[in-house]
């Protein structure tokens, strides 16, 4: 009810949008996936807005298709989608103007089994921090937010669970291509000067694949999932960037995605840092 | 016990990535000054800590070394101004990324030591041989290996 | 030889495999931990019976992901073949299906590849019938019955009554093996099995009508070109050479590549003929329907639904061939 209620919602905004020609294309869902998944769409005129749907099922993140479009689009946002719109903003791979971004509140999605996609459980950020306009769900006020505990569970557990996970991995580079921040023209593992590119896939290798991209991703995680969800093989190595990020949070005060005037933590620094697990320094606790 | 007296003989492998402006040539001076220290370290010379990237870290780790040592130019001597202070965020963020992943964090070690510093150099390896002893033979090193899969 | 069918109960069949796992690696469905896998069993009770088709495919037996192929030394160079023997258990008609198209392409073709060959030989498959169809399989339409296929040493029908399957041997190896384990077989009377294929879904044009009258870039502007479906795909058989310094020798690594990714087709020159992720996924889906039909005669899309159900971005190859199909009209 309340789904067709802000589809309707939806349809009305993009439609005025369309017509006023303001954009060329608004990134949007509509159904017919897979199972009853909702999928990504690209309405482009006033009678494709009638094909936008919005539920639970908006599974897969559609701000990356943002990055790299040269045209005004208009975008439908649901939190993460818009912290990832703030990120690129941040980073200045969009411009602000170039995009017009259609907030929506979001309680969670599900995938097929109705199983609540990764992420979405422990998601402290339910109201897009920023957007044009807005579309309310008045479910997500009485959500009981609590921030998600530590998953550190000592080093020998630690690296027994990195390794169960890396095994699963098939190196299919899946994870990459779903990640919003994975935008690189080439990719470190695709370079051969230095050569990064494994020759043999083995557990060392994978593990330098997703250790390197975590360190990348270090700060700029928006936490929106894609990367487990994307995962075929169902691997999951989120919670590295999810103990990274929480880390980056605590020490230098800096979330993804939620103001496009911060500058992301790893680009900045300050005389007085705090030099944690230094030669004869504090330690991570 | 063949596996104890190995062990007991076992010296670990340590890369040192060396800032050019202060820590290597801190290195040069505990040489020329005839200052002792573990012949267990590999120096690779970089322009600056910031050119560190954390790949180069992770990547000696899995191709067999035992520890990383990173040093560069004191907190407002890096002669490109602000390098090591972008590197010490980089760094200490790599260090809880290691953590979580269940490599040792005490295998890579990070400080600083400038030009002048010959007999702290001397003292630094000292320490972190002492610490990547501790720490005994790297967990990763032959994750490659078809031996260690199976 | 009589009547080749035989009920087997699902109990003999767990015993053959524990049998048979002495002296062979046996790859059967299990789980990886998160999904149904063709996993390398060492226990016959991690093996997974029921209708759930494994996410990925079982090329990755014949065809590993990563291997080394050659070691140079000295001048000389030393081909590794594998001798391994292995036993397939589990895999699907549409598998089955796709495997063939596998081996012709591998062996039938200008070269032989005596990796493939060697484990492809050295391999006792078991198919497995599917009960239904799962959400996104189109093998009806794409000719592939799913209760049968011949393309295996072995098969079992769809699981009876009281864990009975009907076993068919298909081959010396087959039979053989069927004769060593199971004692007191149970001959049934095979009625044969009746396949009307939907209406079949097949691309009827030369390549330049796909190039020139397809509008790829609306067709599948939602890939995120992320390869996932070439690497979970029973066809898909690109590969990548690397070779190594291994410190006095050298080693040339097979690794799996995809046609989506954009360095797949980059030249030294630094030009990229198929840079745009539309072109690309125009030669996946022209690879599939026109080339290999085209060489080897049978479409390399057995319908079996894995790119359908794992793509992130909602891209379905049925519907695009059904598009094309309408478009080309």
């Amino acid at each position: 009810m309340i789904y067709e209620e802000m589809t309707n919602n939806i349809r009305s905004v993009c439609e005025k949008l369309l017509n006023s020609n303001d954009v060329e294309v608004i990134v949007a869902y509509r159904g017919g996936g897979v199972e009853g998944m909702q999928i990504p769409y690209f309405a482009k005129t006033p009678e494709d807005v009638q094909n936008i749907e919005w539920g639970d099922r908006c599974y897969q993140n559609i701000a990356p298709y943002v990055h790299g479009l040269s045209k005004k689009v208009g975008i439908l946002a649901k939190p993460c989608d818009a912290r990832i719109l703030t990120q690129y903003i941040t980073e200045q791979q969009i411009k602000r103007d170039d995009v017009y971004i259609i907030g929506v509140d979001c309680v969670g999605m599900v995938d097929e089994n109705g199983d609540p996609r990764p992420g979405c459980p422990d998601c402290m950020v339910r109201k897009p921090p920023i957007y044009d306009e807005y579309i309310k769900d008045d479910r997500v006020d009485s959500l009981d937010l609590s921030p998600p505990a530590s998953e550190d569970g000592g080093l020998e557990a630690n690296f027994e669970r990195f390794r169960k996970e890396i095994d699963k991995c098939i190196m299919c580079y899946a994870c990459r291509q779903a990640c919003y921040g994975c935008y690189c023209k080439t990719c470190f593992i695709d370079r051969d000067l230095p050569d990064w590119q494994p020759a043999e896939i083995d557990a060392g290798t994978k593990m330098t694949f997703h250790m390197g991209r975590t360190m990348h991703l270090a700060g700029r995680c928006v936490e929106c999932g894609a990367c487990e969800a994307s995962c075929e093989s169902g691997v999951n190595v989120r919670y590295i960037i999810k103990e990274v990020t929480k880390f980056i949070e605590d020490e230098y005060g800096y979330s993804a995605g939620m103001d496009p005037e911060q500058v992301p933590a790893l680009l900045v620094n300050k005389f007085d840092d705090r030099e944690v697990g230094f030669l004869g320094g504090e330690t991570h606790g | 016990m063949k596996g104890l007296t190995q062990l007991e003989k076992w010296e670990p492998k340590i890369v040192a990535f060396l800032c050019n402006w202060c820590s290597y040539a801190g290195a040069d001076l505990a040489g020329t000054s005839r200052l002792q220290y573990p012949p267990n370290i590999r120096i690779i010379r970089v322009p600056c800590s910031g050119r560190i990237n954390p790949l180069y870290i992770i990547t000696a780790l899995m191709e067999g070394a035992d520890g990383v040592m990173v040093s560069g130019c004191h907190p407002g001597d890096c002669h490109y101004l602000s390098g090591n202070l972008f590197a010490r965020r980089r760094f200490v963020v790599l260090k809880k990324l290691l953590q979580t992943c269940g490599l040792d964090p005490e295998r890579v070690q990070f400080t600083w030591v400038s030009a002048s510093e010959g007999g702290r150099f001397a003292d630094v390896i000292k320490e972190v041989t002492e610490n990547v002893k501790k720490v005994g033979p790297s967990e990763v090193a032959n994750c490659g290996s078809k031996e260690a899969q199976a | 030889m009589a009547d080749p069918a035989v009920m087997i109960s699902k109990a003999e069949i767990l015993k053959m495999l524990a049998e048979l796992m002495k002296d062979a690696t046996v790859f059967a469905p299990a789980s990886n931990g998160k999904k149904l896998d063709y996993m390398p069993v060492r226990n016959v009770e991690d093996i997974v019976f029921g209708d759930d088709i494994p996410y990925k495919s079982p090329k990755e037996i014949f065809f590993p992901r990563t291997e080394k192929i050659i070691t140079f030394k000295d001048g000389d160079a030393e081909a590794e073949i594998s001798t391994e023997k292995y036993v397939l258990f589990g895999a699907r008609p549409c598998d089955l299906e796709a495997l063939d198209i596998m081996r012709k392409v591998f062996t039938e073709g200008r070269f032989k590849d005596p990796f493939f060959e060697e484990r492809y030989n050295n391999t006792l498959i078991i198919g497995v019938g599917c009960v239904d169809k799962k959400p996104g399989c189109f093998c009806d339409e794409r000719e592939t019955d799913m209760g049968y296929s011949d393309k295996c040493d072995l098969f079992l029908g769809a699981q009876g009554a009281e864990d009975y399957f009907q076993a068919l041997h298909l081959s010396e190896k087959g039979r053989e093996t069927l004769g060593r384990y199971i004692d007191g077989l149970r001959t049934f009377q095979n009625t044969g099995h009746e396949f009307k294929p939907a209406h079949t879904l097949s691309i009827d044009a030369t390549e330049e009508e796909l190039f020139d009258k397809i509008d790829w870039e609306s067709l599948v502007e939602t890939c995120q070109g992320c390869g996932m479906c070439t690497y979970i795909c029973p066809t898909c058989h690109c590969f990548g050479f690397k070779d190594v310094d291994e410190g006095g020798c050298a080693s040339r690594y097979r690794n799996w590549d995809s046609c989506m990714f954009p360095k797949f087709t980059l030249h030294a020159s630094g030009h990229n003929p198929r840079e745009e992720r539309h072109e690309r996924y125009r030669q996946r889906f022209a690879h599939k329907y026109l080339y290999v039909k085209k060489n080897f005669g049978a479409v390399a899309c057995t319908g079996c639904g894995r790119c359908v159900r794992a793509c992130p971005a909602g891209v379905n190859i049925k519907a695009i061939a059904e598009k094309i199909g309408e478009d080309l009209q």
